[in-house]
């Protein structure tokens, strides 16, 4: 746990001791629609100062769960149909201020190949690279304020096909072409490590022994760094005299599809309508292991603005202790008869709205070291443990019994770790 | 010609309320809402009301299972809602309009291209109220029928849907069907849905724009295909209904907040200001004016429901 998320626990009155137990998966295949559609899944969702700058906010979210890399001969990519959104909230009321909306476009070199790269790729406007993704940026303020395009045509990363297309360890640099700055906001979309690492075999009646069951799979990222000013009210980064809830920064990731797809006898499909919201993500876990089945799909479809309504009372009132009680005999605190209010105090720290978003104090001064879940999330927070420990209250630390992540991270951009080659001749 | 319509007064310039004849068609958006049909039916896309604005028809789907696209009537004052046709080959009829007679109900339906066709054809259909019938209407060099509207000729159909290369497009139609002639195609129209057409030729189509940013926008497009951006910001359902009052310069918009509230909205074309005229509905989609009377009809696709404002 990092020092951050013990100050937090600390300050909601939890007492921390010691004890075993297990649990979850932050929010892959967390819901039964979304467990159907891959290309919209979010899975995890990050937020920190940046170490590189600390003038400026880094956003981490992934998207399309648990990618094995030798997945050809249609490599992982991001759908041209899903709008991937990047949502603000900057004076605490828990609605969408500011949007970064990613829109991708694929394009085929050569379509008289079955072949993803049809000879070793040395760069992203190599002609070997047969299968190209671009994607725009939109930078908009809902619901009809300023729109911008941040950038436009930019390159993703393409997917690490194996040694042979990326002889002598070439792929870190293509991939680094990827990196595009623009106006002062740095951009890169592209095939990662999964971050995330947890024991997955929670599922089985919570059944884990520190199985790293998330290493050597990959997860399709989008990561962006902007000046904090640029994403404050007033375009001035707060001070320590600025309210509390304008300190406050939330995030939190969509994915929406358009409400029609018209499939044609030609293998043709449109999309008409409007955007429809199909997943969202804020804090890990909350959809997965606090939103009961019933309401699953229903809080990918909703808005945080709405969250005390549509599902206060199962933050209030957790499943989570009496399963850890009953199945493992964690001895998890009661919940008390007005309920967790600890932890609906975390989900609204400095006075903001209570609801799922990933807040971060951006308060001048705060740095790189300050970032840590709940105070945003860095990609070595083990927030399973974390929230394990917060939710089931028994004084004690609980954990999955894997701490880490199979690649290290990087202090520089985009932070998160190569995706693992499909085919490692090399390794 | 009608009282205060609307007219471009140049390609890409505000449009302004122009002469007419007096008709005494009213200006003002409508101020009373009632659900006039609810149950019996699921999802209703698109409703229109008779001339006289005493029965609604509209497009939903049956509620049993499983469910079928269908043709509905209903009295307007309220009552049971009737099937006129359910099943095959009505797929997804996202629009209704009805002739200027008011002895024929026109459906597109956006799945009507699923059905087996030549290549390059595409449907849509005609429903005689006297005689029951459904007939399908040929096209050629459009798909994808999303909504319709009857031009002043009372001959002509307009059409949003998308041209054979896949761009989207405003296109007119014979009512006997044959090759779609494109009034627009391509940018700026991205996903183009409910259209109405004035007295002036002047299609008022609402799009979604999903390669941008901030909800959906009408255009106003001139017969030589000129389009306007009249109000943008929307939240808009598929399809999204809109018309214009009876005397034009009011344009009434289904539409929903921020926050995901139905709303049905007025929108005054040359000021830009809008009006809450109703939000007791959930999913406002399709709605359509009576030809003769001041009251439209719309459909509340999540709501299941069926309103009239007037």
């Amino acid at each position: 746990m990092s020092k951050q998320a013990y100050a937090a626990v600390l300050a909601a009155g939890i007492t921390v001791t010691s004890i075993a137990g297990r649990l979850e998966a932050s929010s892959h295949r967390e819901a039964p629609a979304i467990g159907e559609d891959q290309f919209a899944d979010n899975t995890d969702l990050y937020s920190f100062i940046s170490p590189e700058n600390p003038d400026n906010l880094v956003i981490v979210a992934n998207y399309v769960p648990l990618l094995i890399p030798s997945s050809g001969p249609n490599f992982y990519r991001f759908s041209d149909d899903v709008a991937y959104d990047l949502r603000i909230d900057n004076d605490g009321d828990a609605r969408t201020d500011i949007v970064y909306r990613f829109l991708f476009k694929t394009a085929v070199v050569n379509g008289d190949t079955f072949l993803y790269n049809t000879g070793p790729v040395s760069s992203l406007d190599d002609d070997n690279l047969n299968v190209r993704q671009t994607y725009d940026v939109i930078r908009f303020v809902p619901p009809d304020g300023p729109e911008d395009i941040v950038a436009a045509n930019v390159p993703v990363a393409p997917w690490n096909v194996g040694d042979r297309s990326f002889p002598d360890g070439s792929y870190a640099g293509v991939a680094a072409q990827a990196v595009t700055s623009e106006g002062g906001v740095k951009v890169f979309a592209g095939p990662r490590d999964e971050p995330f690492f947890v024991d997955l075999h929670v599922f089985d009646l919570l059944g884990v022994g520190g199985a790293p069951t998330t290493d050597g799979v990959n997860v399709m990222s989008i990561v962006m760094e902007v000046p904090i000013a640029s994403l404050s009210a007033d375009g001035v980064r707060p001070t320590a005299d600025s309210p509390g809830r304008k300190r406050i920064i939330g995030v939190h990731a969509t994915a929406s599809r358009q409400r029609v797809r018209i499939l044609h006898h030609d293998a043709a499909l449109r999309n008409r309508g409007e955007w429809i919201q199909v997943s969202r993500l804020g804090w890990p876990l909350i959809n997965e292991a606090v939103i009961p089945l019933k309401d699953k799909d229903r809080f990918n479809h909703s808005r945080p603005s709405h969250d005390v309504e549509n599902f206060g009372s199962y933050i209030l009132f957790p499943e989570l202790p009496g399963l850890l009680n009953a199945v493992l005999g964690a001895g998890c605190a009661e919940t008390p008869a007005d309920g967790r209010t600890d932890i609906v105090g975390l989900l609204a720290p400095s006075g903001t709205d209570p609801a799922d978003l990933l807040r971060i104090d951006v308060t001048a001064g705060q740095t790189f070291e300050d970032s840590g879940f709940p105070n945003g999330r860095w990609l070595e927070d083990d927030v399973t443990d974390t929230i394990l420990t917060v939710v089931c209250n028994n004084g004690g630390p609980l954990g999955d019994g894997v701490a880490a992540n199979d690649k290290p991270f990087a202090h520089t951009f985009p932070y998160l770790a190569a995706p693992h080659s499909g085919n490692p001749i090399s390794e | 010609m009608r009282a205060h319509h609307i007219c471009p007064i140049a390609a890409g310039v505000l449009l302004v309320a122009c002469g007419g004849d007096d008709d005494g068609l009213t200006t003002s958006p409508p101020e009373e809402v009632e659900m006039v049909a609810s149950g019996g039916f699921d999802s209703p896309l698109d409703a229109v009301a008779s001339l006289d604005g005493e029965t609604f028809y509209f497009t939903a789907f049956t509620d049993g299972d499983p469910a079928q696209a269908a043709l509905f009537s209903v009295p307007a004052a309220g009552g049971e809602a009737a099937v006129l046709h359910a099943g095959f080959p009505l797929e997804d009829p996202t629009g209704l309009v009805l002739s200027c007679d008011g002895g024929t109900l026109y459906v597109a339906d956006i799945g009507a291209r699923a059905t087996e066709l030549e290549d390059g054809q595409s449907l849509v259909y005609a429903w005689d109220i006297d005689g029951g019938a459904l007939s399908a209407i040929t096209l050629t060099g459009m798909s994808e029928a999303a909504s319709l509207a009857l031009g002043p000729d009372c001959e002509t159909l307009y059409a949003t849907g998308y041209a054979d290369d896949g761009a989207a497009g405003l296109f007119r139609i014979g009512l006997g069907g044959g090759a779609a002639d494109p009034v627009l195609t391509g940018e700026p129209l991205q996903s183009p849905s409910g259209v109405f057409v004035d007295a002036d030729q002047v299609a008022w189509v609402m799009d979604h724009l999903p390669r941008r940013g901030n909800g959906g926008v009408l255009w106003a497009i001139t017969p030589a295909g000129e389009a306007s951006e009249v109000v943008s910001g929307l939240g808009l359902s598929e399809p999204a209904g809109v018309s214009l009052v009876a005397g034009g310069g009011t344009a009434v918009i289904a539409n929903h907040t921020l926050d995901g509230a139905g709303q049905l909205l007025a929108v005054h074309i040359e000021s830009g200001d809008r009006t809450e005229i109703a939000s007791s509905m959930i999913e406002p989609a399709g709605l359509r004016t009576a030809r003769e009377a001041g009251v439209f009809a719309i459909a509340d696709s999540e709501g299941d429901a069926i309103y009239r404002a007037r």
